[in-house]
């Protein structure tokens, strides 16, 4: 009836309260789950990311000062912890390359494919393509609607940067989607 | 100019990825107008490609949370009491304690007049040398008795005196009661007497007014008799008719002599 505001249940969080947690936890796991599973394409591994991003989140839980909303600093969590998620698995590669073989394994699960729908198929086979750097982009802008500021704020890095990555994102992306409806 | 064409396209379309929602068709039909040049081109393709984004992302459900542990990130900073982290020095202090007491050979010894602690067998040192001397145990013996005879005669002392002090109140207490008793006694017996006494008095009078009743009752049959008798031996109807009945002018009746009685 009367919803806390994320500031007090973080709060109650680090005064011990369970409760409150939990209740944050519920508040964004949804569009942190759909978040990790479009950007690692596979929803155990998102499930992993996902509980990955919580943990880390509940140990920076006291450094965070409420400055900017406490959705937006667990998503720059988030895509620390996704780039990280990538070095892990493959450490040899760069964040600007296509990871193909990691693609080519998630292509062949039948878990995803009974998730997904069949509207977001084809974006979804097409954003696999993108480099994760690219698909970190893509993501922000598109499915978060964040502005260029705001993107080259949460990654750390310029906004020509931000501009540059979109625009080779979205060259990539043109060969992989129809344009029927347009 | 083709140079400030691109300039303007490319403003144009990140004006309209940034969702300047307000002039977006401007844009929008802006970007579709420059249609010209390759490197028009280019920007047109990316917009149409930024649309069917758009487009898809708009059409996309979000998935459903698979269940899992919600609360398993949450590591509170409040451990409980067994785990706190000094119980371990504590231990193992308290235990290093326990040995230095067995090691020294710790005694304490309760005393009458305190306690007493000893190291290293100390107390059985002196109790052996105590036994030594058996002469000085019986004056410390006879000593400790006498102590404890006085104590006990001195606590007999207060003890009778309280319960002489009580017997003495006890029989004021029964003296004042008996006392009472007996004049309350006294005066219901007096009571009773005098209610008798008055009692018998009247008994005596009702006795005494019957008897004289019954006598002035014989008097007055005997007068009454002796009248009749006179009357007969001596009948002279005219000259006793003027005088009183017994002829000597007095009446056989008093005057306030009544029928009744």
């Amino acid at each position: 009836m009367f919803e806390r505001s994320d500031e007090t249940l973080v709060k109650q969080a680090l005064n011990g309260k369970k409760s409150a947690w939990v209740t944050l936890v519920k508040r964004y796991e949804k569009k942190l789950y759909n978040y990790t599973l479009r950007m690692v394409s596979n929803p155990a591994d998102a499930m992993d990311l996902m509980q990955d991003v919580f943990v880390a989140v509940f140990r920076s839980l006291s450094t965070f000062r409420g400055d900017s909303p406490f959705k937006g600093w667990m998503f720059k969590i988030a895509h620390y912890r996704c780039i990280e998620f990538y070095r892990r698995k493959k450490p040899t590669q760069s964040l600007d390359d296509v990871p193909e073989q990691f693609d080519e394994s998630n292509d062949e699960c039948p878990e995803y494919h009974a998730v997904s729908g069949q509207q977001a198929t084809a974006l979804h086979k097409a954003m696999k393509t993108l480099p994760v750097n690219q698909k970190l982009v893509v993501e922000l802008k598109f499915f978060q609607h964040c502005t260029f500021d705001e993107i080259a704020k949460q990654l750390g890095i310029s906004v020509n940067t931000v501009k540059s990555r979109l625009y080779s994102g979205l060259d990539k992306l043109k060969d992989h989607l129809e344009f029927d409806y347009v | 100019m083709s140079e400030d064409k691109k300039l303007t396209s490319e403003k144009a379309f990140e004006k309209w990825l940034d969702r300047s929602d307000l002039v977006e068709d401007e844009q929008s039909q802006q970007v579709q107008s420059n249609t010209n040049t390759n490197e028009e081109t280019v920007w047109q393709e990316r917009l149409k490609t930024a649309q069917t984004v758009e487009h898809q992302v708009s059409l996309e459900a979000e998935h459903k949370v698979p269940h899992w542990d919600r609360s398993a990130a949450f590591e509170s900073d409040k451990s409980p009491w067994w785990q706190w982290g000094g119980l371990p020095a504590m231990s193992m202090a308290f235990s290093m304690f326990a040995m230095a007491l067995v090691l020294f050979k710790v005694e304490l010894v309760m005393k009458d007049d305190g306690v007493l602690l000893t190291f290293a067998g100390s107390t059985q040192a002196q109790i052996n040398q105590v036994s030594y001397s058996q002469e000085e145990i019986n004056v410390l013996v006879d000593a400790k008795v006498d102590q404890k005879l006085q104590r006990f005669a001195s606590e007999q002392q207060v003890i009778l005196a309280n319960y002489v002090a009580d017997i003495k109140v006890k029989q004021q207490d029964s003296n004042l009661q008996l006392a009472s008793y007996l004049i309350g006694a006294t005066r219901k017996e007096r009571k009773e007497d005098m209610g008798d006494f008055v009692q018998y008095i009247n008994d005596q009078r009702a006795d005494d007014s019957l008897d004289n009743k019954i006598k002035f009752q014989q008097l007055e049959n005997e007068i009454n008799y002796q009248a009749i008798k006179t009357q007969r031996t001596n009948y002279q109807p005219k000259t006793i008719k003027s005088q009183n009945s017994d002829g000597l002018g007095l009446t056989t009746k008093p005057a306030s002599w009544t029928s009744e009685e």
